[in-house]
């Protein structure tokens, strides 16, 4: 099975480092994921220093792939099972869309923190599960006897017909 | 004393044809600073005046709960959509997909100008709906509000610079304006009130926040909140600080 870690458009250092850390790999080994995909932004020197080493310590780790970004960063989501986000909204409704199982982990430092709202409503409603970058080796332990509700249909007609109805089209 | 006087008029009162009055209303004005202080005071209440008048005005055109439009619902409605960065032209693409191409029409994509992603996107949801042959729609181009990491000094001059680019979208008067959130909106929404504010035409605002905004509005909804005529959330939380605001679920 094939995960995909994905930090948006910017970076996120914290998610780098705690991902490409041992106990979450081996984890991730554990639950079956043998490849695992990162998309990394602007966190290249986090990447590659964490990767150099671990590559030293342990071989029962999936096989990590990195980029900075992709234009196309929609084919490797439909191919992996697990996505591990950060939590931009855009980047969570298209996981949710695609009905993965999608792990979100919130920027502690961002000041405006609408972003865990946004997660910790949709973890509420069972859609997905919500992790800090320190909590992510548990919350993927969490993983294996969790049911994900799956995510409605985007349904763009509602805007349409508000939008008909105000404007006295019928 | 006399001679100091003189020297500060200006030239032209000192020749011979000016009459001696004119004269010496110029120097009882220039002698006598009670007279400035009276004409600064009338400016001054001059000014309170039209504020209340222009307060009163806007008072009276803000939207208020049972406002429905009174136009021809036969007729197509002129249509302008604010696209803006990234998440919200996203979210924006997807709220007017299902919209009638023959009942909005033409349909204005106002994009900020170093934003080229947009155009790309705008174009591309207009050749899905309506293949080749009618092309019913502008993209029109204004300056960004501000830059990221632009200095704090420049902002005054973008903002006035922002603000003439909105007035381009007054060339063919929009009966409707679509906004979602980004900067540009707040300049937009403001040049669409002055027909408004003058009486010759209600141009309807519809704002949607964000798919993000799950218990507090964003900066821009926060401005626009009282402004618009149908503020649409996506999330039921936010109905209970703004009651005005309308929960369809989710939109995008």
């Amino acid at each position: 099975m094939r995960a995909l870690v994905t930090v948006g458009s910017t970076g996120f250092d914290d998610l780098i480092r705690s991902v490409i850390d041992g106990k979450v790999l081996s984890t991730l080994y554990e639950l079956g994921y043998d490849h695992l995909t990162i998309q990394y932004g602007s966190s290249k020197a986090i990447y590659n220093d964490r990767l150099e080493r671990i590559s030293t310590t342990s071989n029962r780790t999936p096989v990590i792939e990195g980029y900075n970004y992709k234009p196309d960063l929609k084919c490797d989501m439909v191919e992996s099972d697990l996505i591990i986000s950060h939590a931009g909204s855009g980047s969570i409704l298209e996981s949710l869309r695609l009905h993965k199982q999608l792990i979100v982990v919130v920027n502690e430092k961002l000041l405006d923190n609408h972003q865990d709202e946004l997660a910790c409503a949709l973890e509420n409603k069972g859609y997905l599960l919500r992790s800090t970058c320190r909590q992510l080796s548990d919350v993927l332990n969490a993983l294996k006897n969790k049911y994900f509700i799956p995510f409605p249909e985007q349904d763009t007609s509602i805007f349409a017909s508000f939008l008909n109805n105000e404007m006295g089209f019928k | 004393m006399q001679n100091q006087t003189k020297s500060m008029l200006p030239n032209f009162f000192l020749c011979k044809f000016v009459p001696a009055r004119l004269l010496c209303i110029e120097q009882t004005f220039y002698l006598a600073p009670h007279r400035l202080f009276f004409k600064m005071w009338f400016s001054m209440l001059a000014c309170v005046c039209l504020l209340f008048a222009f307060m009163w005005r806007l008072w009276a055109v803000l939207p208020k709960s049972s406002s429905k439009p009174r136009r021809h619902s036969t007729s197509p409605c002129k249509t302008c959509i604010v696209l803006g960065s990234g998440g919200h032209t996203t979210e924006m693409i997807a709220l007017i997909r299902n919209l009638d191409d023959h009942q909005y029409a033409p349909r204005t994509y106002v994009i900020a100008d170093t934003d080229s992603l947009s155009e790309v996107k705008a174009r591309q949801l207009e050749q899905e709906r309506s293949g080749v042959e009618h092309k019913d729609y502008f993209i029109l181009r204004i300056p960004r509000l501000r830059e990221v990491g632009q200095s704090l000094s420049s902002v005054p001059f973008s903002v006035v610079k922002a603000l003439l680019g909105s007035f381009k979208i007054l060339s063919n008067m929009p009966d409707l304006i679509i906004c979602n959130g980004p900067g540009s909106c707040i300049s937009i929404c403001m040049v669409a009130y002055l027909p408004r504010l003058l009486g010759i035409k209600h141009i309807r605002i519809v704002y949607v926040e964000s798919f993000a905004r799950v218990k507090s509005l964003s900066v821009t909804g926060r401005l626009l909140y009282p402004v618009v005529d149908n503020f649409l959330v996506q999330w039921p939380e936010l109905l209970e600080t703004y009651p005005r605001a309308i929960y369809n679920g989710t939109l995008v």
